[in-house]
C-alpha cells in the first residue's frame, strides 16, 4: 500500500463540504408532509412480527410440534371424513374414492406423527429421516392426485387442492427440519 | 452521539415524535452530503440526493435493524439512491464540467497541494462508480472496512481487493 500513500493522503485531505444550513429544515419540512398510508401500521406490525422467524432456526421440540399439528389436522379431517362420509353407497369410482380417504388421512396423520416423534426424541439423527418421510408424504398426494384424476372433475380438484396443500406444507416443514438440521450442526446439539 | 442514544432517538420518532428525528438528521447530514457529492460532483443534486436519503431513512425506519449501526444503513440507503440517480440521468458531464464544479470548493487546501487536491478529485469522478464510493467512504470518510462492507453488502476480502483496485486505477489515471 505504500505506493499509494501520497494518493491516500491527497484523498484524506480533499475539502469536505459543508451543507446549505436549511437543509434540515427543509429535510423536516418534507417529513411533515409525509402521511402515512392508512394501514400502514399493520403492514409495519407484520413485518416487525415475522421479521425473526426466518432469522431464527427452531428447537427440535418446535419442528416435531410443527410435524405432530400438520398430523392433528389429517387425523381431524380424517375423522371427519369418517363420520360423514359413512352413507355414500360405493357404486362409483368417486364414492369409492371418497371412502377411501378416511383412512387415507389417518395414515397420513399417523406417518407425520411417526416423523414429528422421531425429530423429537432422536433430534438431528432424525432429521434426514424427517426430509425422506416429507418427501414420500409429498409423493403419496401427487399419486393420489394422479390416480384419482379419472374419477371426475369433483375428484380431481379437491386432490389437487389437497395435493397443493401438502406440497407447501411439506415444502414448509422440510424448511423448518432442514434448519433445524443446520443449526443443530453448528451448535453441535 | 452514541449508539444507545441514538437507539432512544429511534425509537421515539417510530412511537410518533417526527421532531426527534431532526437530531439524526444533523447528526449524519454532513457525511451523506459530501458522500452525494464526492460521488456526483455537483452541489445540487448531492442536496437533493441527501433530503432523498433522510425522507426515505424516515420513511423505512420502521425497517431498521437495532442490533446494526445506524449510519451504516443510512449509508446503504444513501448508495443505492446515487446509483439510482446515475440510472436515471445517465451520467456523462465532461471532465472539465466536473472539475469547474469541484474547483468551486469552499475552504481550499494550501496552495501547494490544491492542484494535486483538485486533480484527485476530478480523477475519482472518473473511476467506476463503485470504486469513486469505495473509496471516498474508506479514505475521505473514515469507515472501516468492516463497516463498509455491511454498507455495500460485500464481503470483507472484496471490499479490500476493490479499494485496491480502485487505487491502482486511480494511479494509473494520474500517469496519464
Amino acid at each position: 500500500m505504500e505506493e499509494y500513500d501520497k494518493i491516500i493522503r491527497i484523498i484524506k485531505e480533499i475539502n469536505t463540504v459543508k451543507p446549505s444550513s436549511d437543509l434540515t429544515p427543509a429535510i423536516m419540512h418534507k417529513i411533515s408532509l409525509i402521511n402515512e398510508r392508512r394501514y400502514a401500521w399493520i403492514w409495519r406490525e407484520i413485518f416487525l412480527s415475522t421479521k425473526g422467524m426466518f432469522n431464527t432456526s427452531p428447537t427440535k421440540e418446535e419442528c416435531a410440534i410443527s410435524f405432530i399439528s400438520m398430523g392433528v389436522f389429517y387425523l381431524i379431517f380424517g375423522l371427519i371424513l369418517l363420520v360423514f362420509i359413512k352413507s355414500v353407497p360405493a357404486n362409483s369410482e368417486i364414492n369409492i374414492w371418497l371412502k377411501l380417504q378416511s383412512p387415507f388421512f389417518i395414515l397420513i396423520a399417523l406417518w407425520l406423527t411417526v416423523l414429528g416423534s422421531a425429530v423429537w426424541f432422536m433430534g438431528r439423527k432424525a432429521v434426514q429421516f424427517a426430509r425422506c418421510g416429507l418427501v414420500i408424504y409429498i409423493l403419496i398426494f401427487v399419486v393420489s392426485m394422479v390416480v384419482m384424476s379419472s374419477g371426475g372433475n369433483f375428484a380431481l380438484l379437491l386432490e389437487t387442492g389437497l395435493s397443493i396443500g401438502a406440497v407447501l406444507t411439506g415444502i414448509s416443514l422440510n424448511f423448518s427440519v432442514g434448519k433445524y438440521g443446520c443449526a443443530s450442526k453448528v451448535s453441535g446439539g | 452521539m452514541d449508539q444507545k442514544n441514538e437507539a432512544e432517538i429511534i425509537a421515539r420518532v417510530l412511537n410518533g415524535d417526527r421532531q426527534s428525528y431532526a437530531l439524526l438528521v444533523d447528526e449524519y447530514k454532513s457525511p451523506i452530503y459530501n458522500l452525494a457529492y464526492r460521488m456526483t460532483g455537483n452541489l445540487e443534486d448531492a442536496d437533493d440526493l441527501t433530503q432523498e436519503t433522510f425522507i426515505r431513512a424516515y420513511q423505512y425506519l420502521w425497517r431498521y435493524d437495532k442490533s446494526k449501526k445506524f449510519f451504516t444503513w443510512l449509508y446503504t440507503l444513501a448508495l443505492n439512491l446515487i446509483r439510482n440517480h446515475f440510472k436515471k440521468n445517465k451520467y456523462n458531464k465532461s471532465s472539465e464540467e466536473l472539475s469547474a464544479n469541484l474547483l468551486a470548493d469552499k475552504n481550499p487546501s494550501p496552495e501547494t497541494e490544491l492542484i494535486e487536491t483538485q486533480e484527485i478529485s476530478v480523477y475519482l469522478l472518473r473511476l467506476e462508480d463503485e470504486s469513486r464510493a469505495l473509496l471516498i467512504m474508506k479514505f475521505n470518510q473514515g469507515l472501516t472496512f468492516e463497516e463498509i462492507a455491511q454498507i455495500t453488502g460485500k464481503s470483507l476480502s472484496s471490499v479490500k481487493m476493490r479499494i485496491y483496485r480502485g487505487l491502482e486505477k486511480l494511479k494509473e489515471l494520474l500517469k496519464e
